[in-house]
């Protein structure tokens, strides 16, 4: 029993979420009922049609938002807020513009209160994990798209987290940026073994990235289906299995936007 | 806009512009010659312009005076002065001088207004018997270089006091009471009905009063633009006149002078007739008592490259008040 | 680029020299006797005696006084209110009434309190700096990006880090801009202050009250141009600290 809790390290249970309108009082219905467990040490990917929640689903995941029914289990406990166990990437990046990019990277060990020399170093290994040595005295305002985004999973790795949520990280960068920060995050992974919680609104990138595949419906967002990705890494994105899923995939959730 | 109401705004406008012709054209009268005229608001140093204007004085001399502003301060007025905005003006002694000796005003002495009217004041628990015990104390003037300073400087020397053992500030007339009271100056020297107040509020006494530093010493006085002088001789004479004639008045009706100067300066009424027995009202200019003033002024630095006895004879002009060198 | 930023201070400077040597300005100084002000303003002094360096030094004194105090109270303030809504709910309206009277309205009442030494000015100076200062504050900790806090929470920050570490150098850019509006009113205020009502013998504004008591036009311009040299002068130190503190933006 506790080897299989062990192994669930997130279990999303009749998760529901309504906001209401501050301003009209309309309420507004984002989740409805998610059921979901995440596997310890696997890579998933959450897709859907833009707006359609995933973005508050992460969220409550982290811990930046509650459930209005339902619950949340971390490793068998509920969430009831953030916490760097649960580490976080955002699509805007969310880098502090008045530190370094050394010093954005040992945040959250500044603030646990280690002390400056080690924090100092242990934020360059992560900088080398993410590939940035040498910038370590450069500002946000200084970097390129992708470079903030390696800081930002850096930062967020310095902590040591459990699970890695992201959410939409790739969405800001073009094309070839995106795809290099794919194949990175995939590497990076596999030398970690972190859970990896990824959101995503691309078929293609879930396709590259995820072992498992869970396809969200429209607002209010139920859990359409599970897809298992049992291609073999590294990926091509030429290959006939390849696209085989991803046009199943694609169908099904094109299947689901048309449905009334 | 709808026919209605164009036609009755234009039905005001005419209103309004027949009325004022109407009026401008009645006050116009006959030959009143218009004289532009300052005076410090609430001085009752000044009361003789106050009592001239009530009185009709000036009229009767077919002077239609016209108040060129409302002033706080002598600088104040001697900027308008200096400004071209007024012709005759009563000012205190000290703002004229300065001015004129710098050029920044070109005007003449031609009347005296009154006479002493200072006193040194000492707060409320400062027990000394004169000028001796200010050694080491605050007093305020009103401003750098004025008669007050002056009396100051006067009162030192006769009791042989170097105004170096004193602290010497300064400190607007409004303010003294209250910083007398509240001892942060020990004592302060100011013209009347300050003193009077000061008295009144229990925020201090009066420990000598001017004259008996500097009996007749002058004090305000009526100055007239040159130019205006040069070119209007005889509305100066008929100026002067009817001041002489308020001047008069004031000193055979004392009580009904003091129920004057409240009203003038909206002062308590009890306020302004025991200020009025420290004030002499008096209309001969001494050029001797203002050269001597000139020759303070000079000695601080206030008065520069100046021949004190050539400058005060080129400033003041007794031929309107029948005054000799005295 | 720098070098057109003479053209009109050098274009004004010829004018004013050429229209009040001519007379057309009255009896205004022209500069170079402004400039010969400035001489006898430091040599002989005014009043005689109390030379320009005293008179600097003393507002100098006051205004940094009640600019210490005014920075002391309206940032710890303007973070609070802007961090927790509820501390704005309660004081703003406070804040509300008090702001439209201008500083100088004070003066009498602040001669009462405080006398006639440094705490009066440094009092009215602190009104002058104080609503600029919180105000930028409050807007600047408002304006400090959501996600930002929300990343400092998923890296284990609680409140009072989010505070220290989060908001206060977020919000540093406009507390900066509030320092700089708050000091421009307070030196303004300052020797208006001067001017009016508050003296002991030294201070910018009362040698140039000194000046105009003495018809010394000569040596009020002159005041003047120190008092706007002096002005220019603190800003530009702030700005240069500005540049260095937010050397990231």
């Amino acid at each position: 029993m506790a080897m299989k809790a062990a192994a669930q390290a997130l279990s999303l249970r009749g998760l529901s979420k309504t906001f209401i309108e501050k301003k009209t009082r309309k309420e507004l219905e984002v989740l409805d009922s998610i059921d979901l467990e995440i596997e310890s040490g696997s890579l998933t990917c959450l897709v859907g049609p833009s707006g359609c929640g995933k973005t508050t689903l992460l969220r409550l995941i982290g811990g930046l938002e509650m459930p209005t029914a339902g619950e949340v289990l971390f490793e068998g406990t509920p969430v009831t807020g953030p916490g760097p166990e649960r580490g976080m990437v955002f699509q805007e990046y969310a880098l502090f513009p008045w530190r370094t990019v050394l010093k954005n990277v040992s945040f959250g060990l500044d603030i646990e209160g280690m002390s400056g020399g080690e924090a100092h170093r242990k934020a360059e290994s992560y900088l080398e994990t993410v590939g940035l040595t040498g910038h370590e005295d450069l500002y946000p305002r200084e970097l390129s798209g992708g470079m903030k985004q390696r800081v930002a999973i850096a930062r967020t790795l310095a902590v040591e987290p459990r699970i890695l949520l992201m959410d939409e990280p790739f969405a800001s960068l073009d094309a070839q940026t995106r795809n290099g920060m794919q194949e990175f995050l995939v590497e990076l992974w596999q030398r970690t073994g972190t859970t990896v919680v990824f959101v995503t609104h691309s078929v293609d990138e879930a396709v590259f990235l995820g072992g498992d595949i869970i396809g969200l419906s429209r607002r209010p967002a139920r859990v359409v289906d599970t897809f298992t990705n049992s291609l073999p890494y590294p990926r091509s994105r030429i290959e006939p299995e390849f696209i085989a899923l991803r046009a199943r995939i694609l169908e099904y959730l094109t299947h689901e936007m048309s449905d009334a | 806009m709808s026919r209605i109401r164009v036609i009755s705004i234009a039905l005001l406008l005419l209103c309004v512009i027949g009325a004022g012709l109407l009026t401008g054209c009645g006050s116009q009268g006959s030959a009143a010659t218009v004289v532009r005229v300052g005076f410090l608001r609430n001085d009752m140093h000044q009361l003789a312009y106050y009592v001239a204007r009530e009185k009709g004085f000036f009229s009767e001399q077919g002077l239609d005076v016209r108040e060129g502003g409302t002033f706080n301060a002598g600088p104040e007025e001697m900027s308008a002065f200096s400004a071209g905005e007024l012709d005759i003006g009563y000012v205190g002694a000290a703002p004229a001088i300065t001015f004129a000796s710098q050029g920044m005003a070109d005007v003449k002495i031609v009347a005296q207004a009154n006479m002493i009217g200072s006193s040194i004041v000492v707060r409320p628990g400062l027990d000394i018997a004169d000028v001796n015990g200010l050694k080491g104390r605050t007093v305020a003037i009103p401003g750098f270089s004025t008669m007050q300073d002056f009396i100051l400087h006067k009162a030192l020397a006769e009791a042989g006091v170097d105004p170096t053992e004193l602290k010497i500030i300064v400190v607007k007339p409004p303010e003294m009471i209250a910083s007398l009271a509240g001892g942060q100056i020990d004592a302060a020297v100011v013209w009347e009905p300050y003193p009077t107040m000061a008295v009144a509020q229990n925020a201090g006494r009066v420990l000598v009063t001017s004259a008996k530093v500097l009996p007749h010493h002058p004090c305000c006085m009526v100055v007239v633009d040159s130019k205006f002088l040069k070119d209007n001789p005889d509305v100066v004479k008929r100026f002067i006149a009817a001041h002489i004639k308020a001047t008069d008045y004031i000193n055979a009706n004392k009580l009904e002078a003091a129920d004057m100067a409240h009203l003038f300066t909206g002062q308590d009424a009890a306020i302004t007739k025991a200020a009025m027995k420290n004030i002499e009202y008096g209309y001969v200019p001494s050029k001797k008592a203002i050269q001597s003033y000139v020759e303070f002024m000079k000695q601080s630095g206030v008065v520069k490259d100046k021949d004190p006895a050539a400058f005060t004879r080129s400033l003041v002009d007794t031929s309107f008040t029948g005054g000799s060198g005295q | 680029m720098s070098k057109w930023k003479i053209v009109s201070p050098l274009i004004a400077l010829a004018l004013w020299e050429l229209l009040a040597g001519l007379g057309w300005l009255g009896k205004t100084p022209t500069p170079v006797q402004a400039v010969r002000g400035i001489y006898d303003l430091i040599a002989t002094g005014l009043p005689p005696g109390y030379h320009l360096q005293g008179h600097l030094l003393a507002s100098l004194a006051r205004v940094f006084t009640g600019f210490a105090v005014a920075l002391v109270i309206a940032v710890p303030l303007g973070i609070l209110m802007g961090a927790w809504p509820v501390a704005g709910v309660i004081v703003d309206p406070l804040v509300e009434a008090i702001r439209p009277v201008p500083p100088l309205a004070w003066l009498p009442l602040a001669l009462i309190w405080f006398g006639l030494g440094l705490a009066s000015s440094a009092f009215i100076v602190f009104l002058g700096a104080f609503f600029p200062i919180l105000l930028n504050t409050v807007s600047g900790v408002k304006s400090v990006d959501e996600h930002l806090v929300e990343a400092a929470r998923t890296l284990g920050a609680r409140k009072r880090t989010i505070l220290a570490r989060v908001l206060v150098p977020g919000s540093l850019p406009s507390i900066i801009t509030g320092m700089r509006i708050g000091m421009g009113i307070a030196w303004m205020t300052l020797i208006a202050a001067e001017l009016i009502g508050v003296k002991n013998g030294y201070g910018l504004g009362y040698m140039i009250m000194t000046a105009r008591d003495l018809a010394r036009y000569d040596l009020l311009v002159a005041g003047m141009v120190v008092i706007g040299l002096v002005g220019f002068l603190i800003d530009w130190l702030i700005r240069l600290g500005e540049k260095r503190l937010l050397r990231w933006r």
